[in-house]
């Protein structure tokens, strides 16, 4: 990237090193625009989804056509709030939750590919990558828990704890049998895998495609969204983890949980369904890959958003039954059987 | 040279954060400071070309070892009596010994003379980790797998409640 | 700057040191399984940075790899052990941990 801002005539006579400076901040920056926009984005949807869901409009007045600009007005107001902290909380975990919780999600914007040249960065790990920064967000529910100093914070962030690690296995398990069929983790590589007609796409093998249902199910355990919605179910832990926050820290929560949303979702693109390619080869020009793949994407957060208005919420002790004597045998009989499968047929 | 600046500034976050850990008071500090530590050595092994050792890193230590840590703090304590605190005991004979550790350990890399190479391009390793498993490393691999369940049962079993003696 | 062997292997030891530190000057014995980890890690380090700069061969990460499945099991058993010590004598300070039964 920073050879492309050489070639920009304002900053040609700059030396090499400031320019690759100005390169990180200048991708940092357009990710997190992105992240913003998006995220404001889906907060808008959300709230029509749920409307129309309940036979009404929803938000229809900031920004004339269908209240497109009630994010932006509510977050404008998010920034200008008062910040009020608890008196006892302890202040450094409290400050630093919010980050942590975004820069789990912002981490892993990085990687994803919207087209074949249209990545941050090309990790030969990508997956693994993706994997590890949702560890991240895990210790920034912990720290918001323990640092407001509230005992519903503190069950949701427990809550919320045990529940993204338990369902991290059958979510990896669930991936596995995709690697070990395009035999990498970097993701452009797997979406490639899936080039050609809709057929190719590993959503149609039925291996993958029970694959694919245990990876959006404990997807959804994993960004906290209803049906799992635990941590922070509003009618007994009133919001859980994020109850002390206002202002610009609760944007951050809000942010990072609608960021993660969206990269979940376009990791089960990448992996199940097709990626940038859209099924039909005549489609497949590259200026289209990053429209597809987003277009996509948003077809899985309309999803979850969908589940969260038409499902109740579990209870604990069902949750973990589902992931630990559900999830995980399913998901280590298929790797199994795929595993066994491949051998065969070789 | 800004690489160099971006290494210090990993190295004094993993220094600066494993100091809280030996130093803090109170328990969960230390365990958010041994977060920070974890994530420099992480940008560590970035910096060393280790790139699927960072990631295992951060999946297991901070997913994993971390998030076990801080749930037994709180499960070993009754959270409103404020007895989260660890108070340092034989500072100075401890710093002294600490000391002389470090002492020994940089008398041993400055008197040493290293066969230092200029390392080549970082590549992945993650295809290279595999092979290894499944060939050279098949048994110590075998090996810590059986480790791992074996560690597990033992857990298991040593945390259970056994209802029938609590009765007495 | 370049940044080459000594200064990896000056930062493990400063890690390994400080990890000596707070096994020795604590008594909480989660504080304790803390200092390990530090130690493990400096050790992972110094691991890596060899493989790198003086073996020029993967098996110094392979060795990281182990260690840090070790780092797991022995976290595991640990941390089980001291909930136990907890349960039976409310206490996770290793120096009140002094009696052989309850």
């Amino acid at each position: 990237m920073h050879e492309t801002l050489s070639n920009l005539p304002l900053l040609s006579g700059l030396p090499a090193q400031v320019l690759v400076v100005l390169a990180m901040v200048s991708a940092g920056g357009i990710i997190l625009g992105c992240i913003a926009v998006g995220g404001m984005f889906f907060i808008w949807s959300e709230r029509k989804v749920a409307g129309y869901i309940q036979s009404r409009y929803g938000p229809m007045y900031v920004g004339g056509w269908h209240g497109v600009l009630q994010s932006l007005a509510d977050g404008v107001k998010l920034l200008l709030k008062e910040d009020i902290w608890p008196e006892k909380a302890d202040k450094p975990l409290w400050r630093m939750a919010p980050l942590l919780v975004f820069l789990g999600a912002f981490l892993s914007f990085v990687v994803l590919p919207f087209g074949p040249n249209f990545v941050g960065a090309n990790l030969d790990i990508g997956l693994f990558y993706v994997m590890a920064t949702s560890s991240l967000v895990v210790m920034g529910v912990i720290s918001a828990g323990w640092g407001s100093n509230n005992k519903w914070a503190l069950y949701g962030a427990l809550r919320g704890a045990a529940q993204v690690i338990s369902y991290e296995i059958p979510l990896g398990l669930a991936l596995l049998p995709v690697v070990m069929s395009t035999g990498s983790l970097n993701l452009g590589t797997i979406i490639q895998a899936q080039a050609g007609w809709i057929h190719n796409w590993h959503l149609l093998n039925p291996l993958f495609f029970v694959s694919f249902w245990i990876y959006v199910i404990s997807s959804l355990a994993e960004v906290n969204r209803v049906p799992f919605d635990l941590p922070e179910t509003e009618s007994e832990l009133v919001s859980g983890y994020h109850t002390e926050y206002t202002g610009m820290k609760f944007a951050f929560f809000f942010l990072g949980e609608y960021a993660d949303m969206f990269v979940v979702s376009a990791i089960g693109v990448t992996v199940f369904l097709g990626g940038w390619y859209s099924g039909i080869p005549a489609l497949d020009v590259p200026a289209l890959f990053p429209l597809i793949f987003i277009l996509k994407s948003f077809f899985l957060v309309f999803v979850q958003i969908w589940l969260r208005w038409t499902l109740p919420r579990l209870r604990v002790d069902q949750l973990m039954y589902v992931c630990w004597k559900v999830f995980i045998p399913i998901a280590l009989a298929n790797l199994l059987l795929y595993g066994v499968i491949r051998t065969v047929l070789s | 040279m800004i690489s160099g600046l971006i290494w210090f500034l990993f190295a004094g976050v993993s220094v600066g954060s494993a100091v809280v850990v030996a130093t803090s008071k109170n328990v969960v500090h230390c365990g958010f400071g041994l977060l920070f530590t974890l994530l420099g050595v992480c940008a560590m092994y970035a910096f060393l070309g280790a790139d699927f050792l960072m990631a295992t890193q951060v999946i297991v230590y901070v997913g994993g070892i971390l998030v076990l840590v801080l749930f037994a703090v709180m499960m070993t304590h009754r959270i409103e009596s404020n007895r989260l605190r660890d108070e340092l005991v034989q500072p100075v004979a401890a710093l002294g010994a600490a000391a002389l550790v470090f002492g020994l350990s940089m008398l041993m890399i400055t008197r040493t003379a290293w066969d230092e190479k200029v390392p080549g391009e970082a590549l992945p390793t993650t295809s290279s980790f595999g092979r290894a498993f499944l060939t050279d490393y098949l048994f110590p691999f075998e090996f810590a797998s059986v480790l791992l369940l074996v560690a597990m049962m033992g857990a298991a079993l040593i945390t259970r409640e056994k209802k029938e003696e609590e009765d007495q | 700057m370049e940044i080459g062997l000594n200064h990896y292997l000056t930062l493990s030891a400063v890690l390994f040191s400080l990890g000596v530190f707070t096994v020795l000057s604590r008594r909480h014995a989660i504080v304790i399984l803390m200092g390990v980890e530090l130690i493990l890690n400096a050790a992972a380090l110094n691991f890596v940075a060899f493989s790198r700069f003086v073996a020029e061969n993967l098996d110094g990460q392979l060795v990281a790899v182990f260690i840090i499945v070790i780092a797991a099991a022995e976290a595991a058993v640990a941390l089980a052990i001291v909930l136990a010590i907890f349960r039976n004598f409310q206490t996770v300070y290793v120096d009140q941990v002094d009696r052989l039964q309850r």
